[in-house]
């Protein structure tokens, strides 16, 4: 342990390491201070190119990436009045109205430090869970894997405030596309419509680019006019760090919960940064005494909602890097970017590339900890490239670099044709309200599922009963628990709930999205 | 296209997609169809009851965006068409020349209101030239040349 955790450092205390976390925060950051430009987007575009490199050097730029983005959306949030990513979306609340009120900066400021503590505190949660939970992983066999990915999937109906069974058919729909392509078992030529291209099954990077790029390129082209023009003026102010650092520490419950809550929303798979954010918001309000002045520009309202939405990008890398399961689209591609680096997400990771892994985790405590000084120091920056950009005109730019990244991989035309076809697949559905995390994560969980179940069925074969195979083994039992709750807690709380807190939540996911 | 039109209209396109997958995993050995067949039957049945839902009046709500539902329209179909016209001329006439179009075709599309038409092209050009450069002799990355 000792030498690895040596070598981790080493691999990230690196003068390359140290630059790309820079390079990658202050890059996140931009990507998510324009709406339009979204962290998973950012990622997705990236990955191709990451993999030429040395894997700690391509693991640090998309984690510093990912963090700088989540953090970056709430400029706009707080400048515009539009999250620059969904994960800002509760960060408009308070964070706008102290804009309005010429708190621009303290807003700025607030969030910049909300984001860097709940960020660590993710990470703390990160570093201490992830190695014991990938321990436990040795314990799953391709029951626990099959029960595992069904309960991933399920858990989408619970947080799909929209509508669970748009959710559940997007779910259903990648796990259709990931049928296509040599069977595991039998090794049958599925679903290729009579193509070399997709005898290997759909290439997941050019999918994941698809899925994530083609459609956002397209809602850019729709929009007539995502320019900034109404920047709210942001002035630097002396001392406003050590005041709101003093003000937020006299609050610690307010941070610790958000970041605890954003963490657990994160491990959740499906459960991106809108629903951290907004969580955590919904609890500080809840808790808080002066519950009449949130939404009229408090900075509790700012600290919670960054606080929560930083946290939720370590949380969903918990059951990425120990079970393979992506807890929000940003960590389902990083988990596309693991496996282009020939490392399989689970106990072996922390195995066999447990240096590398730990660098990676090393890396995004520096990348939290760079949110600080970067943040204050980009920010009258970024306000002003906000009011600059008008976002449709990188349309083109975003399109020649997914066929680049899509081609790049493996040096293959038919790559761009899958990353197209996928794109317009995807825009297709968004537009019937199927959204691309859901269908990513059946993607991804597809192969798992049906390895799981093949694999299971032959050891009940074998034993002399499928049904003890699949229903009596304890982690396979509590997994059933948790999928029959996963479908049927949010059916019990739509009859319940009429109109109240949560509905708040899912005004607000919607309102969001029709506004996209 | 209303909101109820789109949740049954792709309820019976999906509803179709599962009747057809489950149909030609029928070819597929036991334990190869087993799989793609039983999610099939389950998304058929999440179609059936999306559809269900639909005509009762309970159908999920689409967000629609706000503006004029044609010209969004024919921006992104524009776009749709420069994007598939760029793929379909890679293998004739290589990445660079596809892309130059590509490019041009799309900066039109999204640049032109803002810059003109002139200085829409010049900066779709050059940006393809700089990133192709960038990729081909930084990168090493052998893009396709085409048979033109």
């Amino acid at each position: 342990m000792g030498p690895m955790l040596l070598e981790a450092l080493t691999g990230v205390l690196n003068p390359v390491s140290l630059l790309f976390v820079v390079v990658g925060v202050s890059a996140g950051i931009i990507v998510g201070a324009l709406p339009g430009l979204t962290a998973t987007m950012a990622i997705a575009l990236l990955v191709p190119f990451t993999f030429t490199m040395q894997p700690v050097f391509g693991l640090v730029l998309l984690g510093a990436i990912y963090s700088g983005a989540i953090y970056g959306g709430s400029f706009s949030a707080i400048l515009i009045n539009t999250p620059g990513t969904p994960s800002a979306i509760a960060t408009t609340f308070d964070g706008y109205p102290m804009a309005q009120k010429g708190e621009a900066y303290r807003a700025i400021t607030t969030a910049t430090l909300a984001s860097v503590i709940g960020g660590l505190i993710g990470v703390a949660f990160l570093i201490f869970l992830s190695p014991p939970l990938a321990r436990a992983s040795l314990k799953f066999g391709p029951p626990e894997y099959f029960w595992l990915a069904v309960f991933g999937l399920t858990i989408i109906a619970a947080v799909s405030p929209r509508s669970m069974i748009k959710g559940l058919v997007g779910g259903g729909i990648g796990l259709l596309i990931s049928t296509i392509g040599i069977a595991p078992i039998q090794g049958a030529v599925r679903f290729n419509f009579g193509t070399l291209a997709l005898q290997n099954g759909i290439s997941l990077i050019p999918a994941l680019i698809g899925f994530f790029c083609i459609p956002e390129v397209l809602r850019m082209a729709e929009s007539s006019s995502t320019s900034s023009d109404a920047v709210v003026p942001y002035k630097r102010q002396r001392k406003m760090v050590t005041r709101v650092f003093h003000a937020l520490i006299r609050k610690p419950w307010l941070l610790l919960r958000s970041a605890i809550l954003g963490t657990i929303v994160g491990i959740i798979p499906g459960a991106g940064g809108n629903i951290a954010g907004l969580v955590g918001y919904n609890e500080a309000m809840r808790a808080s005494k002066n519950k009449e002045k949130f939404g009229t520009g408090i900075m509790d309202g700012v600290a919670a909602s960054e606080s929560a939405n930083n946290a939720e990008v370590a949380g969903s890398l918990i059951p990425m890097l120990t079970l393979g399961v992506p807890g929000a689209p940003p960590a389902a591609v990083l988990f596309g970017a693991l496996l282009l680096q020939g490392m399989r997400p689970g106990a072996e990771l922390f195995t066999y590339h447990g240096a590398t892994i730990h660098a990676f985790l090393f890396s995004v405590i520096l990348a939290n900890i760079e949110i600080l000084p970067l943040g204050i120091i980009l920010g009258r920056a970024v306000a002003a490239l906000m009011q600059r950009t008008k976002v449709q005109t990188m349309a083109p730019l975003i399109i020649f670099l997914s066929m680049i990244g899509a081609y790049s991989i493996y040096n293959n035309v038919a790559d761009i044709y899958t990353m197209v076809v996928v794109g317009l697949l995807a825009h297709a559905l968004r537009k019937a309200g199927f959204f691309p995390g859901p269908i990513v994560l059946g993607l991804i969980l597809g192969p798992f599922a049906e390895q799981g179940l093949l694999q299971s069925i032959l050891m009940g074969r074998a034993g002399g009963s499928i049904f003890q195979v699949f229903f009596t083994r304890p982690i396979s039992l509590i997994l059933i628990i948790l999928t029959i709750i996963s479908v049927v807690t949010p059916i019990v709380v739509h009859y319940r709930t009429k109109r109240g807190k949560h509905s708040r939540i899912v005004d607000s996911v919607t309102r969001q999205e029709a506004s996209e | 296209m209303s909101e109820k039109a789109r949740n049954l209209l792709s309820g019976v396109a999906i509803l179709a997609v599962s009747i057809y997958w489950f149909i030609a995993a029928g070819e597929f050995k036991e334990l190869s169809r087993l799989y793609p067949q039983v999610i099939a039957v389950i998304v058929g049945l999440l179609a059936l009851v999306l559809l269900g839902v639909t005509l009762l009046g309970r159908g999920p709500k689409i967000a629609l965006a706000g503006g004029d539902a044609g010209e969004r329209h024919m921006r992104s179909g524009t776009m749709i068409g420069a994007m598939v016209l760029w793929t379909a001329l890679i293998p004739v006439a290589g990445l660079l020349i596809a892309s130059i179009v590509g490019v041009t075709a799309m900066g039109l599309i999204t640049f032109r209101a803002h810059v003109g038409t002139v200085r829409a092209i010049v900066i779709a050009v050059l940006l393809v030239f700089v990133f192709f450069l960038l990729f081909r002799f930084l990168l090493n990355v052998p893009f396709p040349t085409g048979i033109l």
